[in-house]
């Protein structure tokens, strides 16, 4: 792997550019010495970008345009796209610098954070953030990007989670739900209700194939199903931790005996219970063959968009012991090797500033990185969206910080599908484990 | 051995010894030329540079950080998962092998006519390939998908019970072969029809004079003449089938419970997600051996020692 | 009856083959709602457009990168199959007319190196394309692929069933090398080389693996594998719009090979007298 670095000298354009930037900053400050010195993006060249990030087509096209809007606004340079599948992101960040520098900016998910801050990828950004700045980001934002005291990147949304559903359904059978966090409910609770609704919605359809839940599992890792195990622990415990804290070890964690109830409750959800579909598909929802979807404030647009007549609510997510949900998204991240050093972590601080995460936050339709910025969102004060704050600020916790934890991802989603397939809960957990192990070793 | 008559005047027997006029290196590195290069460049090398990754550790950006000798081909040989890979391939290869020649031997057959209906119905078995091996694999995961898909909707349509395709072990082996074999049949088929258009009409037409009938015929002329189509067709398929990977991959990721965890997808595992160089080089590397002898005992069985002079 | 049967049999062959593709073609002109709200149960709909609309072939023309990425394909097939056959001619005909120490042992590594499957030295291939500094170039897609062991075994093994006294007759005539390849080799064995051609250039459309790694600038990636890239596990796939990007993908290769495949079959029949 080639790791010199790359820095090209600035050629003549760049140079006559950075100095009338200069001058017209000099003569600005003649002026108004007080603009001066709050411009954000001082020393900001000009010069064009490229951005690694997943390709989510006309959706995420649109969202980047006005992102690219908003950054010539500030002065800055033109944004170029690397776009990759979702699911090869992690490699492609990984080998981005192989066969000479990557691009200049990487759209990481963010428990990666850590991975790639040990291999030597990415540049920290601590500089770029003031102590206010930090303290209006929500915690997990900075948990998940905070690594020896610096902070490596702003994420580009909160997410939270909840159960989304149709409050026409559940009148139905004149059932009152639990809405604000301090009522939520335990597994055995809400298993009651799953099924009663989803025996009388099949008898009422004449359909066999409509469930009762749909848990969002297949294709999310262990964003929604790793809560599972870690809700079987109390706070603090080896299966809420979920890993040792080194991030080392997943054994006597992840198999403990309270964690493999949580693993247990996976597969029986799906053939004990039989509440869940095994398919994958998200659009079971989003079409009326489920009646309670697991999801993120993301979902919020195309759910509206397919369901514009129902009555549109949100539940707590069910837990078995402690309450526990998720949280981080995507990360902005700058490469280490970038030749435009400046103007790539100035990008980062512009993505992590309030017009710059505004237009990502608005277009994933989800909660915006700064508290300070929610006043502006009325939809995440009220119900039904309040719901998935509230789950930030009470129950929220990042995804396990692991040194390898694409590699962890990775495991758990064999695991996780093995489990639903029905095979023997223990036997699985106890492989897991040890595989997992093995891999995180090579961190140590 | 096949023994037609030889009323086309062609003889088909040993090969001629005779001595050949085009001797030396000199003329033959000529033509050579643009093969041996691309063999040494992108062949030969990435092999060496395979066989040297197989011998360091590797940290997970990719960083040789010491040498490990043969460590790697231990541990992977050790490993129960990847054994079971092996086995698995070497499974997979048995069963699609087969099917994909009878299937794509009857297609040839059957179209071998120059019409422009069986134009058609040929392009038609071919076109399962130019989908692009994501797209097919993700209208299959449509297709078989357990709770909306249309073929549990067929099946319960007609009375019979659903089946979770990705999600129960011997469905999930049955989807994973049966997509690769109806992808691979278009070649298989084009292989035959080649072989086909061989063979010298002449001594069909001679058999049948002799009074043979179809049966006769296929088995005792057409069969034994493709014989060399058919060594080339198994071979092809028997490398298919050890890297049948985008549609474990996509669809079930080795799973359920490892019923699908053939070895070309847990090099790719091992390369890409856990970014173990060493590790998935030894295992490629074993891999390739595995498929070697394979393929050394087929093209044994289906020697051909005959040529037309 | 017989006639019957066998068009029966032609039907039911090609209706394997097309009806998970016609399905695909079917759910391009319908959203995901109109899909799914039939796919439960088994009725016409579930595999007709109740209400078939064109929205989605619209969007997949509208995609600001396809027609780049599909001409990126189609260029790939065309310059693989051709250098894939034109290698395969010239080492063929070595390997089987010449006699040189070492023949059967070259054609013999030849073979080997054919049972390398492609994802398996997919790594090490990576990095020797990043020592030739043709990572992200469209070379550095096609070269590896230019030589196919494939193609010179089937061309070999062609060459080899073109009666010997053809070329011995055509260089008693004074016939050079090139005359002899040209002349009494190439039009017997019509049908193999083009069947090589078509073989590596339809081989382009299932690549994945290959151009995903060494391919990561948008215009000069393939056509599928951007495909690949509009399913979305994050919030829902459009499979109308997935599926109309791919049916646009393979109009090209489908009338190439509609051109082409019937030079597969009887060249033997019409030259074989000569």
């Amino acid at each position: 792997m080639t790791r010199s670095a790359l820095h090209a000298e600035p050629n003549r354009r760049d140079l006559l550019k950075g100095l009338s930037a200069g001058v017209a900053a000099a003569a600005l400050g003649g002026l108004s010495p007080a603009f001066a010195q709050s411009n954000p993006y001082a020393g900001l060249k000009g010069e064009p970008l490229e951005l690694l990030i997943w390709d989510g087509g006309a959706f995420v096209d649109n969202m980047m345009a006005s992102v690219q809007a908003k950054w010539s606004a500030v002065g800055g340079g033109t944004l170029k796209f690397r776009k990759v599948p979702f699911g090869d992101l992690d490699r492609a960040v990984r080998s981005a610098n192989q066969g000479g520098a990557g691009p200049d900016v990487f759209l990481a998910n963010a428990p990666n954070v850590i991975t790639y801050k040990k291999l030597g990828l990415i540049e920290p950004v601590t500089d770029m953030f003031s102590k206010e700045d930090l303290e209006d980001f929500f915690p997990t934002v900075r948990l998940g990007s905070e690594i020896d005291g610096e902070f490596y990147g702003p994420s580009t949304n909160e997410n939270g989670q909840a159960l989304y559903y149709d409050r026409q359904l559940t009148d139905r059978y004149g059932i009152k739900l639990p809405e604000t966090l301090a009522d939520a409910w335990t597994w055995d609770e809400w298993l009651r209700v799953f099924k009663e609704i989803q025996a009388g919605e099949r008898k009422r359809r004449g359909n066999e194939q409509f469930f009762a839940l749909y848990p969002n599992m297949g294709n999310t890792g262990l964003f929604f199903s790793g809560i599972f195990p870690r809700s079987a622990g109390g706070k603090g415990s080896n299966a809420w931790k979920m890993v040792s804290d080194d991030g080392l070890k997943s054994s006597g964690y992840l198999n403990s005996a309270e964690a493999l109830q949580g693993l247990q409750l996976i597969q029986d959800i799906h053939h004990k219970h039989a509440i869940a579909p095994v398919s994958t598909q998200k659009d079971m929802f989003y079409n009326d063959q489920v009646a309670f979807f697991c999801g993120v404030p993301l979902y919020l647009a195309p759910i509206k968009k397919a369901r514009p007549d129902i009555d549109l609510a949100t539940a707590p997510v069910p837990f078995i012991k402690t309450p526990i949900i998720h949280t981080g998204s995507f990360a902005w991240l700058v490469n280490r090797q970038t030749a435009k050093m400046g103007d790539a972590k100035l990008f980062v601080k512009f993505m992590g500033s309030p017009e710059g995460n505004d237009v990502v936050a608005r277009g994933w339709t989800s909660p915006p990185i700064r508290k300070s910025m929610v006043a502006d969102r009325p939809e995440f004060k009220t119900k039904p969206m309040a719901l998935f704050i509230d789950s930030i600020t009470e129950w929220s916790v990042p995804r396990p910080k692991v040194p390898g934890f694409s590699e962890l991802d990775t495991m758990w989603s064999r695991l996780e599908a093995d489990i639903v397939s029905g095979g023997d809960v223990k036997a699985l957990a106890d492989d897991a484990a040890r595989r997992i192990d093995a891999q995180l070793r090579r961190y140590a | 051995m096949p023994h037609p008559t030889a009323a086309s005047g062609r003889d088909i027997s040993r090969r001629n010894r005779s001595a050949a006029f085009l001797e030396g290196w000199g003329p033959a590195l000529v033509f050579l030329c643009p093969a041996l290069v691309m063999l040494c460049l992108f062949k030969l090398w990435p092999i060496a540079e395979a066989i040297h990754t197989s011998t360091g550790t590797f940290d997970p950006g990719g960083q040789r950080i010491d040498t490990a000798g043969f460590d790697n081909f231990g541990f992977a040989l050790s490993d129960s998962r990847f054994q079971w890979g092996l086995w698995l391939s070497l499974a997979a290869a048995i069963v699609k092998v087969p099917v994909q020649l009878a299937l794509g031997l009857a297609a040839a057959l059957m179209l071998r006519a120059n019409t422009g209906g069986n134009a058609l119905v040929r392009a038609m078995v071919i076109s399962p390939m130019f989908f692009g091996l994501p797209v097919t694999t993700f209208v299959f995961a449509y297709l078989f998908d357990a709770n909306v898909g249309a073929i549990n909707a067929i099946l319960s349509g007609i009375g019979l019970p659903r089946v979770a395709w990705l999600s129960t072990e011997a469905p999930a082996q049955l989807l994973v072969l049966g997509l690769s074999v109806w992808r691979d049949v278009g070649v298989t088929m084009l292989v035959f029809l080649a072989g086909l258009s061989a063979i010298p009409p002449q001594i069909a037409a001679a058999a049948r004079l002799d009074g043979a009938g179809p049966l006769a015929l296929f088995f005792t002329i057409t069969l034994p003449l493709l014989a060399r189509s058919f060594q080339f067709a198994v071979v092809l398929a028997t490398l298919a089938s050890f890297q049948i990977l985008v549609p474990v991959l996509m669809l079930t990721k080795g799973g359920p419970t490892g019923a699908t965890d053939l070895a070309s997808f847990q090099i790719y595992e091992t390369a890409f997600s856990y970014f173990d160089l060493g590790t998935a080089s030894s295992m490629s590397l074993l891999l390739l051996v595995g498929l070697i002898v394979v393929i050394a005992l087929e093209l044994r069985w289906l020697a051909v020692k005959w040529t037309y002079e | 009856m017989n006639r019957f049967s066998s068009l029966t049999l032609r039907f039911l062959l090609a209706a394997i083959f097309v009806a998970p593709i016609l399905l695909a073609l079917a759910a391009s002109f319908r959203d995901n709602s109109e899909m799914y709200r039939h796919a439960g149960s088994l009725s016409f709909w579930t595999f007709l457009p109740s209400e078939p609309t064109l929205d989605a072939y619209r969007r997949a023309i509208a995609l600001p990168r396809l027609p780049m990425q599909l001409f990126n394909t189609v260029l790939l097939g065309f310059v693989m199959a051709t250098g894939t056959a034109v290698s395969s001619l010239l080492a063929g005909y070595a390997l089987s007319r010449f006699r040189f120490r070492g023949r059967e042992a070259l054609f013999l590594l030849m073979l080997f190196t054919l049972f390398i499957p492609v994802d398996v030295i997919l790594p090490p291939l990576f990095f020797v394309i990043r020592d030739l500094g043709l990572i992200d170039s469209f070379w550095g897609l096609a070269l590896p692929f230019i030589f196919s062991p494939v193609g010179v075994y089937l061309i070999r093994q062609a060459i080899e069933e073109v009666p010997r006294e053809l070329d011995h007759a055509a260089s008693l005539d004074g016939a050079g090398l090139w005359e002899v390849l040209r002349t009494a080799i190439l039009p017997n064995i019509r049908g193999a080389v083009i069947a090589c051609w078509l073989m590596h250039f339809v081989f382009v459309w299932e690549w994945y693996l290959w151009p995903l790694t060494a391919m990561r600038r948008d215009d000069g990636q393939l056509a599928q594998v951007a495909i690949a890239g509009l399913i979305d596990p994050l919030r829902s796939t459009d499979y109308a719009l997935v599926f109309a990007a791919a049916i646009l993908t393979i109009v090209p290769a489908f009338i190439v090979f509609a051109l082409l495949q019937r030079f597969l079959t009887s060249s033997q029949a019409t030259t074989g007298g000569k």
